[in-house]
């Protein structure tokens, strides 16, 4: 039994075509997840139809290369543009575009191809040791617990809010109130859709996103258009040992993050990157530099965690058949065409199935940082292009790319509009990224605080009783009410108090 | 200049020619469109990307899926609905727009729509998580009249399978339960999985291995004949209840339409190729897995099935008080 | 990161404000029509989303109160200010020309309208020649083709 585990382990590795075909995958998808609009979720799905008369190793290599080069990819465009190319590298485009400005755009793509690597390898690592424990665990997780982690990414809005909180939460609820537009998914009621049919989809949140990075960035580099280019310092790309030993720490920490909360069926790479984010910011005492200015440690935290998220979102997959991201819901439906049940019974049935994917996700993860440090070059001098031609070429991007997500022209209507205010709002001293985590948290909080009501019979007593009576509950109550009070004038003070009684 | 309008002039000609020509050649001269009304990987987003590798051999032509989800499929109805009528854009759907006028979602139903095929039906299976006490239905219904509102139901947004069984439960056996809505079936399973719900009625093809798992407990199936799984059955839902019998067997169907004027000749060729791809075993493999029934069915056996349908689930919620529109306002007759 | 002076107000900063302020006043009032106040309903987290919005417009509106203005030279100047500042010429052109672009994609097929947008704002903005401006938007249009249409089967307007 354990032979055969490790021979389908290597199969992979030693098959010349598989090993092929997850190099052609991986490759593929750093593309693929650099564009925007261009999902994983959309190129996995195509590939059902373009696999379909294959052996499903074949059809699965491809496939998982895709998955782990794209997840990676997304970084590219946000160090070097300012737009993440897919909504789990959001949080890299917090510190990874000020490094380009900066002229490091060649290392910061370098440490991060890094630490994605690092974030990678753990997260298959909990999946082949711990995959049904760690399953368990996150099926644990009630709808008042789903509430509890997306207030804990919204109090991200605190330290991403620029010159003044009130305007940062001001975005933030904006957000919010923009995701809560089409059909309400629990009553089937529309809101804020005025009648039509074509506003009942809602707001896809990539849509606002490319709006919001892409288009209002462009109109903001109206203001420098004549302004020479950044020069990009490509001597140093790959990270020396020191560099990367003394990342380590923060990039394990990001990545136990990324694992768990890929795990949990309702979140996915997107949501704990951001959390990733929010948890370097606050542990971090002495970052490289402050945060938002290019700090190496904003830029590992979520690129660790997005990466470890893959192997996170595998865990339900293939011990319990439950997707836990868009990515492996697909990838569910495609185990099925090709003749296999995933669920609780493909461990028990088919486990070498289990030993051939997880060696392929290592297989795949290898070559995302082989591909992720050549080429590195050209792409920093993206950067150095003439923003006169740049300019126009992301706008257009933009459109196709937005139009690609649903194929609605609506789509790209909204956003343009999010574009355009994305600019007024930025020149008022208002900051977009609480936007966006508004419009991807949201609806989450909304529904799953819904649910949460619906459980204690609409009482609103037992709902609070409820938060401190579970014990994993109460651990996430705490670490919420921490955040707010540390967020807050009192948290100065009470530190005060505590280090003054210490001292005498 | 007279050069380059001449040579304008003849390569519209050319393009003229070879469209007629192509046209005399039959449908189709060009590659599909087929819109599903669902995002990738779910139920309609499988089935559908199941089906047309066996079609498109048969068309000779590609079929171009996109998914369009939104609105529960009224986005995607609505936009099949507007495009051209020349057969070229299919819609992969499910059984939602039969409720859309019911729950004033959309003016759409299929029956603007010409069905090309039904490919299969789901059977829906009402499971409880393990930790609780009921063996059977019958317990279940008794424990809910004891303790009204206390129990647990995973439910879905209005119009979703979960929903619609439930409110079928409500309306025979009149007990009081707290739906609780999640997005679909997985989530759905994943809750009862958790235990942050009691019961839940599902697509079997969702539940089957959690079931053969013994993960959770199965407590009947929604048909009026035992369901013999892989290695385990299920009461019919009619054995403690006879009052079901009415209204079973009932459950989800996914299929493929296109426009109600298309041009007969269109919709001969693509009855014609579903009906072969519906019956290669790769797909009969395909629906055997996911534990659906295959119908592949058209024209008028399947309008009748849609009319049917309509008629039975709009006329229940309306009883159950959970429409907003009623169905005779929209001409739906009572079964 | 955008402005320098932060302790001083922008010019035409208090009307945009007033501005948004008024608009969540509107989405406040659409809010609670979708279900009024419930503890638990569809309406129920939008009213709490716009409320937020219009409390924390409030505060920034309170807290600008404060501050000194950037231009004191009365509403006037200040709107000038602004056009100049924030609606600059590039700006409100290039914006035009995106909606003339976007808006013409249906009617006219993507490629040739994204060949001319290209090819146009290229121009405009002086980035390239005109010969380099139209090579350009033929390889970038190329690309898309190949990636989008052709890997990827996005059937464009």
């Amino acid at each position: 039994m354990t032979g055969s585990a490790i021979s389908y382990f290597f199969m992979a590795w030693t098959d010349m075509s598989l090993l092929f075909l997850t190099a052609i995958g991986t490759f593929a998808g750093i593309y693929i997840g650099a564009i925007p609009g261009l999902s994983v979720t959309m190129a996995v799905s195509i590939l059902i139809s373009f696999t379909f008369s294959w052996d499903v190793n074949a059809a699965l290599a491809l496939m998982v290369g895709v998955f782990c080069g794209g997840v990676y990819g997304g970084s590219r465009s946000a160090i070097l543009l300012n737009i993440p190319g897919a909504p789990a590298s959001i949080a890299t485009s917090f510190d990874g575009f000020p490094l380009a400005q900066r002229g490091e755009a060649g290392q910061a793509i370098g440490i991060s191809t890094i630490v994605s690597g690092i974030g990678g390898f753990l997260g298959i690592i909990v999946l082949a040791v711990a995959a049904p424990t760690v399953a368990e665990f996150a099926l644990k997780f009630a709808p008042r617990d789903y509430l509890l982690l997306a207030l804990m990414g919204l109090l991200l809005v605190g330290s991403l809010s620029g010159e003044s909180m009130a305007k940062g939460v001001f975005a933030g609820a904006l957000g919010v109130t923009l995701g809560m537009v089409g059909m309400d998914p629990m009553t089937a009621e529309g809101r804020f859709t005025f009648g039509y049919v074509s506003l009942l989809g809602g707001i896809h949140f990539v849509v606002a996103m490319i709006g919001l990075f892409g288009v209002s960035e462009a109109l903001f580099q109206l203001h420098s258009i004549n302004l020479k280019p950044v020069k990009q310092d490509v001597s140093k790309i790959v990270p020396s040992w020191k560099v990367i030993l003394k990342y380590l720490p923060i990039s394990l920490r990001c990545s136990l993050i990324g694992v768990i909360i890929g795990a949990l069926p309702g979140t996915g790479g997107d949501i704990a990157s951001l959390m990733a984010y929010d948890h370097a910011k606050r542990t971090v005492k002495n970052p490289s530099r402050p945060f938002g200015q290019g700090a190496y440690e904003g830029l590992i935290a979520p690129e660790s965690a997005n990466n470890a998220a893959v192997g996170g979102a595998y865990i339900p997959m293939l011990t319990l058949g439950i997707p836990g991201d868009a990515v492996t819901a697909v990838f569910i439906g495609a185990l099925y065409i090709h003749g296999l049940k995933p669920g609780p019974m493909m461990m028990i049935d088919t486990p070498y199935m289990f030993w051939f994917m997880v060696g392929n996700l290592v297989l795949a993860n290898t070559f995302m940082v082989l591909f992720g440090l050549t080429g590195i070059k050209i792409f920093a001098r993206l950067v150095e292009v003439k923003k006169g031609i740049l300019i126009p070429c992301i706008i257009v991007l933009s459109i196709v790319g937005t139009y690609a997500i649903n194929n609605s022209m609506t789509d790209v209507y909204w956003m343009l509009c999010f574009g355009v205010c994305g600019y007024l709002l930025k020149m008022f001293g208002y900051q977009v990224a609480p936007i966006i985590l508004g419009i991807i948290l949201g609806p989450l909080m909304d529904q799953s605080y819904r649910r949460a009501i619906m459980s204690t019979e609409h009482n609103f007593g037992l709902f609070l009783l409820d938060l401190v009576k579970n014990p994993l509950t109460c651990v996430l109550t705490i670490v919420v009410l921490f955040m707010i009070i540390s967020n807050t004038r009192l948290w100065p003070k009470l530190l005060g108090m505590f280090s003054s009684t210490k001292r005498s | 200049m007279v050069g380059k309008k001449s040579l304008g002039l003849m390569i519209m000609l050319a393009v003229l020619v070879y469209a007629v020509a192509a046209g005399a050649a039959g449908f189709p001269e060009r590659n599909l469109q087929g819109i599903i009304m669902w995002g990738a990987g779910g139920g309609t987003d499988g089935v559908s990307r199941a089906i047309t590798p066996n079609v498109e051999p048969i068309l000779g032509k590609e079929i171009v899926m996109v998914n369009k989800p939104g609105g529960t499929g009224a986005i995607a109805t609505q936009f099949v609905h507007s495009s051209a009528s020349d057969g070229y854009t299919l819609l992969f759907g499910a059984e939602n727009p039969q409720l859309y006028g019911v729950l004033e979602l959309s003016k759409l139903s299929y029956n603007d729509f010409y069905p090309v095929n039904i490919l299969a039906r789901g059977q829906v299976v009402i499971i409880a998580n393990n930790d609780t006490p009921w063996k059977s239905l019958k317990e279940l219904v008794a424990d809910a009249q004891k303790r009204p509102g206390k129990i647990k139901m995973g439910s879905t947004g209005p119009g979703g399978v979960p929903y619609v069984v439930g409110m079928l439960m409500k309306t025979v056996t009149g007990f009081d339960v707290a739906p609780v809505p999640f997005d679909g079936d997985g989530p759905g399973i994943t809750a009862l999985l958790g235990g942050h719900v009691d019961f839940i009625p599902v697509n079997l093809g969702a539940a089957s291995e959690h079931i053969r798992a013994g993960r959770v407990r199965p407590l009947a199936v929604v048909d009026s004949k035992e369901l013999v799984g892989n290695g385990y059955t299920v009461p019919p839902i009619t054995q403690d209840f006879p009052e079901f019998g009415k209204y079973v067997p009932w459950g989800p169907f996914f299929g493929v339409w296109c426009k109600n004027d298309v041009p007969d000749e269109a919709k001969k060729v693509l009855v014609e190729a579903f009906k072969k791809g519906a019956a290669t075993d790769r797909f009969k493999d395909f629906v055997a897995s996911k534990e659906a029934v295959l119908m592949n069915i058209s024209g008028d056996e399947a309008d009748k099935y849609l009319k049917k349908w309509q008629s039975v689930t709009t006329w229940l919620l309306q009883d159950a008080g959970a429409t907003k529109v009623s169905p005779a306002d929209l001409g739906i007759p009572r079964p | 990161m955008v402005h320098k002076n932060a302790v001083k107000l922008r010019a035409g900063e208090i009307y945009f404000n007033l501005l948004i302020l008024i608009a969540s006043i509107i989405v406040l009032v659409l809010a609670y029509r979708i279900s009024g106040f419930a503890l638990s309903a569809a309406g129920t987290f939008p009213l709490a989303s716009s409320s937020v919005m219009v409390l924390s417009l409030l505060m920034v509106l309170i807290g600008s109160r404060k501050k000194e203005r950037e231009n004191q030279e009365g509403f006037a100047s200040e709107i000038r200010q602004t056009i100049r500042e924030v609606f600059t010429k590039d700006f409100v052109i290039y914006t035009l020309l995106l909606l003339l672009y976007a808006s013409t994609i249906e009617p006219l097929h993507f490629l040739p309208t994204s060949f001319f947008f290209i090819c146009l704002s290229i121009i405009y903005l002086k980035g390239s020649t005109p010969g380099k401006a139209v090579i350009i938007g033929a390889g970038t249009l190329a690309c898309i083709y190949l990636v989008f249409l052709y890997f990827f089967k996005v059937l464009l307007p």
